[in-house]
């Protein structure tokens, strides 16, 4: 084997290729040293891999998962559990990333400020791109448990999840209207400045350093809003708790911020 | 489409009109391979099931949001990979924040973390040792057994990039595996090395 060709190596660690090829391959790697080392370590990671067990839920996980997740998306007719009580849905952690989020939704406007032309109206124009979320969708269906997102917080009853969340997320189809003290304290700061001021901006979306999520999370989705032109400025910009994915990018001299759902991609807000 | 793509795409429509039999037919289709993802990023048994919980209660309330554009597997196991990303990282927080005093007693329940995943503990020590990003990946292609471009489309990464990532996990994972088996197994008992 003259080039470590890794695809080879893997294809006949895994025993794809045909009886003739794999004796070729074999007789290759034999006088390439790193091609056997690597040829070894495949097939012993595979080999351990192959031995392992496969895992399975037991009859009482699934009945206690099948109730816990019926319940919590109002499938009215779960069967009761047969033993211990449903396992805990974890409202808190839902509900610090719906308040999360908001949190986000709220801040973020500003940085629309610096990317108008000023007026007074400067904002006002600022469309949030809807997610065409059923009316059960979590994040505007809960509320938050304790400060500190408890994972243990008790369940909310529904109706009261909607109206805390109602009355605490400023999620719209249309950002609030800027205003003029607003655009003065913000006057000559420029975006990234403003990026690493706000204590609650940084709080939000600083610790990028730990995010194990891709670097490149929904990196087409952004393009393909921002367009070809765009220059990142920060992002992804994910944060540490709750799953939104942004990008600020200077789009022919206009700073935009976009921000999307990690799960799909889909777009959850745009930037002017 | 698969078959079981075509499938899951009907019971996901069926789900939409309110099948509570629809909802039942894809939990019991996904549960255990995606448990099984969970359990193998997250290495703890209880940790893993909270995972698959907030996995199938994000899939089912966003399902009127699934365009059909990848499979409905694809679209599960992604939000599975993000939420256990996410649960290790609220986890890794939770285990670093109380600094403990140097004369504290030590954790009695540390050492039962890998032992309540009940699997292979030589494969799961050195699963545990590589990078998660190796790791999820080694998980979905090679555990999983899943097809190196629908993991590309799970992770939202080139297929080469996946290609790269399980190469070195599979090379990371056969040295641990090594280091590991050493102080029972010594070199020269080795009878497949």
């Amino acid at each position: 084997m003259h080039s470590h060709d890794l695809d080879l190596i893997a294809a006949l660690a895994e025993g794809r290729l045909e009886a003739d090829a794999a004796a070729t391959a074999e007789a290759a790697v034999a006088d390439c040293l790193r091609c056997a080392a690597d040829l070894a370590a495949h097939r012993t990671a595979l080999e351990a891999i192959a031995t392992s067990p496969p895992v399975a839920l037991t009859e009482q996980e699934v009945s206690t998962l099948r109730t816990a997740v019926a319940e919590a998306i109002g499938i009215a007719t779960a069967p009761a559990p047969t033993s211990p009580p449903p396992r805990r849905v974890p409202w808190g952690a839902i509900a610090l990333a719906g308040a999360s989020l908001a949190a986000i939704v709220a801040v973020v406007p500003v940085l629309g400020l610096l990317s108008t032309t000023g007026g007074d109206d400067a904002g006002t124009d600022i469309v949030a791109a809807t997610m065409e979320e059923p009316e059960s969708e979590p994040r505007l269906n809960v509320v938050e448990g304790s400060p500190g997102g408890d994972l243990d917080a008790t369940p909310q009853p529904a109706e009261a999840a909607d109206e805390e969340a109602a009355a605490a997320a400023p999620i719209t189809t249309t950002m609030p209207a800027t205003t003029i003290a607003a655009e003065e304290v913000l006057a000559g700061r420029d975006l990234m400045t403003l990026w690493e001021a706000p204590e609650e901006l940084q709080a939000t979306l600083q610790d990028q350093s730990t995010i194990e999520r891709d670097a490149q999370a929904c990196a087409d989705a952004a393009l393909e809003v921002l367009g070809p032109d765009m220059r990142v400025i920060a992002g992804p910009l994910i944060h540490a708790e709750t799953p939104v994915v942004a990008y600020v990018a200077d789009v022919e001299g206009t700073a935009r911020l976009v921000a999307f759902d990690p799960d799909d991609c889909s777009l959850v807000l745009v930037l002017p | 489409m698969t078959d079981r793509a075509d499938q899951d795409a009907a019971l996901v429509e069926r789900y939409l009109r309110g099948e509570v039999a629809a909802f039942d037919e894809l939990m019991l289709a996904h549960q255990d391979r995606v448990f099984g993802i969970c359990l193998r990023m997250l290495r703890d048994r209880e940790a893993a099931l909270d995972a698959v919980q907030e996995t199938f209660i994000t899939v089912f309330r966003k399902a009127s949001q699934f365009a059909g554009r990848s499979a409905f597997s694809t679209w599960l196991y992604r939000v599975a990979v993000n939420t256990c990303h996410d649960a290790a990282r609220r986890g890794l927080r939770r285990r670093t924040e109380p600094l403990p005093e140097a004369n504290d007693p030590p954790d009695a329940t540390a050492g039962d973390l890998l032992a309540s995943v009940e699997l292979r503990p030589d494969l799961e020590r050195a699963l545990d040792a590589l990078p998660s990003e190796f790791r999820t990946a080694v998980v979905l292609s090679d555990v999983e057994g899943l097809a190196l471009q629908t993991v590309s489309e799970i992770l939202g990464v080139p297929i080469g990039t996946v290609k790269s990532r399980v190469f070195r996990g599979r090379k990371l994972l056969a040295e641990h595996l090594g280091n590991l088996r050493a102080p029972s197994n010594p070199p020269t008992e080795e009878r497949h090395a």
